[in-house]
């Protein structure tokens, strides 16, 4: 009988550790989280938080963190570009024309894939240099039913993605990281437009104002020249007047590509 | 970039006054080319262009 109580009492306290084990696992995972969220708003610019996902596996004990993201009009790439964002050191971050490999990644769930690296099904989302997880999760991230992208994180350790796991916290990770992505892009957009003329595609006025300076300091520090030079289309008046303002701007378009392209 | 009606200034980094006359010379040559169609009529264009420098060393 009393042998029988102690066998219980230590089958109680085993469960208990175990449990409060996992408590303590929660509570670290769900800290290591909030660093995370907390260091993703901070940022910004685009290429600053990019930085920060790309190299984020550290703090989440992984050996691979990577993004896929969409970018069907070359904005994104612009973007990066502009930013001085190294795509060629950054094999993690791959770069899609379209949706299409994600649509046909997910189906119609849009559910996370958590589980053992399937060469047929990861290859295309892993970039890997050393050696190849051997589990994985591929994440999409959504925004407004459509897909940004997706975030790809791998192990070599077989049990830490495991398709049985509860996907909350990296669900909302995604969520998270969806977010502050569309937040970005949507910043580096407003900022680019404001700078564009819109009948040409050209730099407009604001840009000009705004990059002036900057380039005449760089000229200086960099003791190279700078040469600026002003085109006006000749009887552009006349040209209007005659012909109507459709074939004005028409010109202009024109006259602007010989320039943009030169 | 455009800068206001039919104006547009080109910004040219690293350029010294001889590559921007070939540049601005270039551009030019192009614009000639290109024949417009307006209407029925075919209209030549012909742009204008004034070259300003910024030297390192001082002077304009």
């Amino acid at each position: 009988m009393e042998e029988g109580l102690t066998s219980d009492l230590m089958t109680l306290q085993s469960q208990l550790e175990s449990m409060l084990g996992s408590v303590h696992a929660n509570s670290s995972t769900l800290q290591r989280f909030q660093v995370f969220e907390k260091e993703l708003l901070k940022h910004e610019s685009l290429v600053e938080m990019l930085d920060y996902i790309l190299t984020a596996q550290d703090l989440f004990n992984l050996d691979y963190i990577g993004l896929c993201l969409i970018d069907a009009k070359g904005e994104l790439e612009y973007f990066l570009q502009e930013g001085g964002f190294d795509l060629l050191s950054k094999p993690q971050l791959i770069i899609l024309p379209d949706d299409k490999l994600l649509q046909a990644t997910f189906g119609l769930s849009s559910r996370p894939y958590v589980g053992s690296y399937k060469t047929a099904k990861c290859a295309d989302f892993f970039a890997y240099d050393k050696r190849k997880p051997a589990s994985i999760a591929i994440i999409p991230l959504l925004r407004r039913g459509k897909y940004l992208g997706t975030l790809n994180m791998g192990s070599i350790d077989p049990q830490q993605f495991e398709d049985s796991m509860a996907t909350d916290y990296i669900e909302y990770m995604s969520a998270v990281v969806g977010v502050c992505l569309e937040n970005q892009l949507n910043f580096e957009a407003l900022t680019r437009n404001s700078m564009v003329d819109s009948l040409t595609g050209v730099n407009n006025r604001h840009f000009l104002e705004q990059r002036l300076d900057d380039e005449i300091i760089r000229a200086h520090s960099a003791t190279e020249p700078l040469s600026c030079f002003y085109l006006g289309i000749d009887g552009f008046q006349q040209l209007n007047d005659e012909y109507g303002r459709a074939v004005a701007d028409q010109v202009l378009i024109a006259v602007a590509a010989v320039f943009a392209h030169s | 970039m455009r800068y206001t009606g039919e104006i547009f200034i080109v910004l040219l980094a690293n350029t010294d006054q001889g590559q921007a006359q070939e540049i601005a010379q270039s551009i030019r040559q192009t614009v000639k080319e290109i024949q417009f169609s307006a209407a029925e009529f075919l209209v030549t264009l012909t742009i204008s262009i004034g070259i300003a420098i910024y030297k390192t060393s001082g002077s304009t």
